[in-house]
């Protein structure tokens, strides 16, 4: 390399050097500058997350569990949950027992669900006298669209002998009249 | 301390942002799955002895059998809402424009209807029947009140 390409050289770093100078001086942009966006993103996972918090406790639907439509305007409020699937009874998530064509596979028949309530309502008359939450018969029912009226008749008439007597049956939202 | 002896850089915000990103896409996804849920609330049939006998006020029982729906009247002083008229099943709006003329008609007709079945109903249409009960055309309440009838086994 000759001695003028290095002055050359030089120069144009030199002159690099002073524009970059220049540009941090007058607040230019130096690359893209991500501090913004990062805010952006920050901004929609807490608006998501918040949304998320707001869903429903978490009742997972399947081909065996869908509630039907309707278009009632009520709010889910907490209460026992008491699940009626195509195939099994469940109380706050556990199995009390399984269905075969909608019926009891239990030899004890719908008195073993009669059963599983009144423990719980016993558990939460406890937590009354332990903590002064007051029991109030609330009870949370999700059946599946194509069970039988039967079916769910005998569910709320075991639920209602043992003093779960306000019913909230729980469907999906967005059914017409 | 950035770098291995070199001088201080600003914090690289790219790996953040590429979280962030992915967050954001689960997130977004998860809510696009979530089936939003709303509650139906219903009065069961109450247990024990009866009241005094004292009048009650008229009320409806809507009764879906296999192949068709029924408005029974039911009441004490016998005030006009007694007898039955029968609908043809899935019928709603004609089964809500039946019940609001009655509504309209009966003078001191209870809030309160008896939603009642047939064992091999499935529950999606006693649900049916419950929306076609609550509102009116114009959104107003029509029988907010429901009472599920359950079948007792002999």
């Amino acid at each position: 390399m000759s001695v003028d390409a290095k002055e050359s050289r030089l120069v144009d770093d030199e002159m690099l050097l002073r524009r970059r100078r220049h540009r941090k001086i007058d607040g230019g942009i130096e690359g893209l500058n991500l501090t913004a966006m990062m805010d952006i993103m920050t901004i929609i996972l807490v608006f998501l997350i918040k949304q998320y918090e707001s869903a429903p406790d978490n009742i997972t639907l399947t081909d065996d569990l869908m509630p039907p439509k309707s278009s009632t305007p009520d709010e889910l409020e907490p209460a026992v949950t008491l699940t009626l699937s195509q195939g099994a009874v469940l109380l706050d998530g556990i199995k009390v027992f399984g269905l075969v064509n909608h019926q009891p596979e239990t030899a004890d028949g719908w008195g073993a669900l009669g059963k599983a309530l009144s423990v719980r309502r016993d558990q939460l008359k406890m937590i009354e006298k332990a903590s002064g939450k007051p029991f109030d018969g609330a009870l949370r029912v999700i059946a599946d669209e194509n069970t039988p009226y039967d079916t769910v008749s005998q569910v709320l008439l075991q639920a209602g002998r043992e003093q779960f007597t306000k019913f909230k049956l729980i469907l999906q939202a967005g059914g017409s009249k | 301390m950035a770098g291995g002896g070199g001088g201080t850089e600003d914090l690289n915000l790219v790996p953040y942002l590429d979280i962030m990103v992915n967050l954001i896409m689960f997130m977004v996804t998860v809510t696009a799955y979530i089936v939003q849920l709303k509650q139906a609330p219903i009065i069961a049939p109450t247990y024990g002895s009866g009241g005094g006998g004292g009048d009650q006020k008229p009320f409806l029982t809507v009764a879906i059998g296999t192949t068709q729906m029924q408005i029974l009247g039911g009441s004490s002083g016998g005030n006009g809402a007694g007898g039955a008229e029968t609908i043809k099943k899935g019928d709603w709006a004609k089964l809500n424009s039946r019940l609001k003329q009655l509504k309209d008609t009966v003078p001191n007709l209870a809030d309160n209807l008896v939603v009642s079945a047939d064992r091999a109903v499935p529950y999606k249409e006693v649900i049916k029947a419950m929306d076609a009960v609550r509102l009116d055309v114009s959104g107003q309440p029509l029988f907010p009140n429901v009472t599920l009838a359950t079948v007792v086994n002999k």
